[in-house]
């Protein structure tokens, strides 16, 4: 046997799977020829050294199960969204009625990449940079649409929710690459959005205006339907920075006078309104 | 049909079905094993964790053709081969480790060839010294080689398993594997240390 067609055989003389017959003559081609048999020691000595390499630990992976949790959730949403064309809801009339059990809010999930956002202005990390303090959730306002803008640094997921019986409308994952949600409104009157962070990060509570402008300028309600008058008044979404959101308010709105007017009649109640930078109200107490 | 394999039959079932937390469950089950595999394959804990995210966004979208043809980890365990190789087809700039370079032990440089074992080596450095210089060989093997070697070896799958992985006959992964083992062998003939032969 050549020593070529020998080393076919090593696996099997090793293994012991060998038949009989094979095995006495590669026995005997080891005895003839010591070149061969230390070749063949080499053999042994290397799938030793192999088989050695299963007991060295490896370290588990750093937000291993995150990551591939986000993905799952993302083919999720994809599947969903590729059954129900997101822009043509935006734009259809809100069905409110006895088959739908809550109202449903047409929210625009569009996700665009972390490039459309103005890094630098808003302090958020990019690569090569050094490092600076990740900037927490915020809504901005751009090109007239309202947006959520968070770029973390791991995944997270955001759940968004209609009204305040909490209708989950959609759950998308943020990351360094996609950082920005649209929101967007086709419903008839204001509705309350709540942005819920899987990182534990306090939710953001919104209400978006309603495209068609019958505010309820004068009225009585929770502070939630007070917020929904306001965004319906001066066609600006409001954000809401308190948690107690079903506090009864009464309310005189005219559209004319600055929110400085209204701030007068919250003062007994603790709470502010505030006209901010980024196009949004702020009630807060 | 073992135990285990009936469990990842109900949840596979489960899952086909719509049920997210039975696909989750089996993440659960296999993603260090995944890992595991991907990082010997590659070394690069980043790769890895890469290539695990992709395997199991792949299984979860075709869950629905699965058939119980093989055993889920088998599965599993081809997709992450594939993904593997894509994963080198896109990435170019392997490392490519020449077996004369110096080599980092527990954070210094050291050459290949060892100290004399009269002088009584560190046993720990050395078994590591000479993990590296199989596993710098074995990145220079060819892609399904190194991937049958891992799985044989390190992963301890069977030669069937390994067959239904890479859906080759049981006499092909054998005589693959032996000609794997010396191709790597002749790699390594130069480093008589790591063979403590003579």
């Amino acid at each position: 046997m050549n020593r070529s067609k020998a080393r076919d055989f090593y696996s099997d003389y090793y293994e012991g799977t060998l038949a009989p017959g094979l095995r006495q003559t590669l026995d005997q081609a080891f005895a003839s020829d010591p070149e061969l048999k230390k070749d063949y020691e080499q053999f042994c000595s290397l799938m030793s050294n192999l088989d050695a390499m299963r007991d060295t630990e490896i370290e588990p992976a750093s937000f291993l199960t995150e990551r591939i949790e986000a993905r799952l959730n993302q083919i999720d949403l994809e599947r969903k969204s590729s059954q129900r064309p997101v822009f043509v809801r935006f734009w259809q009339p809100i069905l409110i009625g006895a088959a739908a059990s809550a109202a449903v809010l047409g929210v625009l999930v569009a996700l665009k990449p972390a490039g459309n956002v103005d890094s630098d202005a808003a302090g958020i990390i990019s690569p090569g940079k050094t490092q600076q303090q990740v900037k927490p959730p915020h809504l901005i306002i751009e090109e007239g649409t309202l947006k959520l803008s968070y770029q973390p640094r791991v995944p997270v997921m955001v759940t968004i929710k209609a009204g305040t019986s909490g209708t989950v409308l959609e759950t998308v994952q943020l990351d360094s690459r996609t950082s920005i949600i649209p929101l967007g409104n086709s419903m008839e009157h204001g509705e309350l959005l709540t942005m819920e962070f899987s990182n534990s990060l306090d939710p953001i509570r919104v209400v978006v205006p309603s495209q068609s402008s019958s505010p309820n300028l004068e009225g009585s309600g929770t502070l939630v339907e007070f917020a929904k008058a306001l965004a319906d008044a001066y066609q600006k979404p409001v954000q809401l920075g308190m948690d107690q959101l079903d506090r009864k308010i009464e309310w005189k709105i005219d559209q004319g006078d600055a929110l400085d007017s209204l701030n007068d009649q919250l003062k007994r109640m603790q709470l502010t309104l505030e006209s901010r930078k980024n196009g949004l109200i702020y009630l807060g107490s | 049909m073992s135990d285990s394999n009936r469990d990842d039959e109900v949840l596979i079932k489960q899952a086909q079905a719509g049920d997210r937390s039975a696909f989750d469950a089996l993440v659960r089950k296999y993603e260090q094993k995944a890992y595991q595999y991907a990082y010997r394959l590659t070394r690069n804990p980043d790769d890895a964790s890469d290539i695990v995210v992709e395997a199991f966004a792949r299984v979860y979208s075709a869950l629905k053709n699965f058939r119980g043809q093989s055993a889920f980890g088998t599965w599993l365990y081809r997709i992450l081969t594939n993904c593997s190789l894509d994963h080198r087809k896109r990435d170019k700039s392997y490392r490519n480790v020449s077996l004369d370079a110096t080599m980092n032990v527990n954070g210094q440089e050291v050459e290949r060839q060892f100290e004399d074992s009269r002088d009584g080596p560190d046993q720990e450095a050395e078994r590591n010294a000479r993990e590296s210089t199989v596993q710098d060989a074995l990145e220079k093997m060819p892609d399904y080689q190194q991937a049958m070697l891992v799985m044989y070896h390190v992963e301890m799958l069977s030669y069937e398993e390994i067959s239904e992985a890479l859906d080759l006959p049981i006499g092909t992964v054998k005589s693959r594997l032996n000609r794997a083992r010396i191709a790597l062998r002749d790699h390594l003939t130069a480093d008589k240390e790591l063979f403590r032969i003579g």
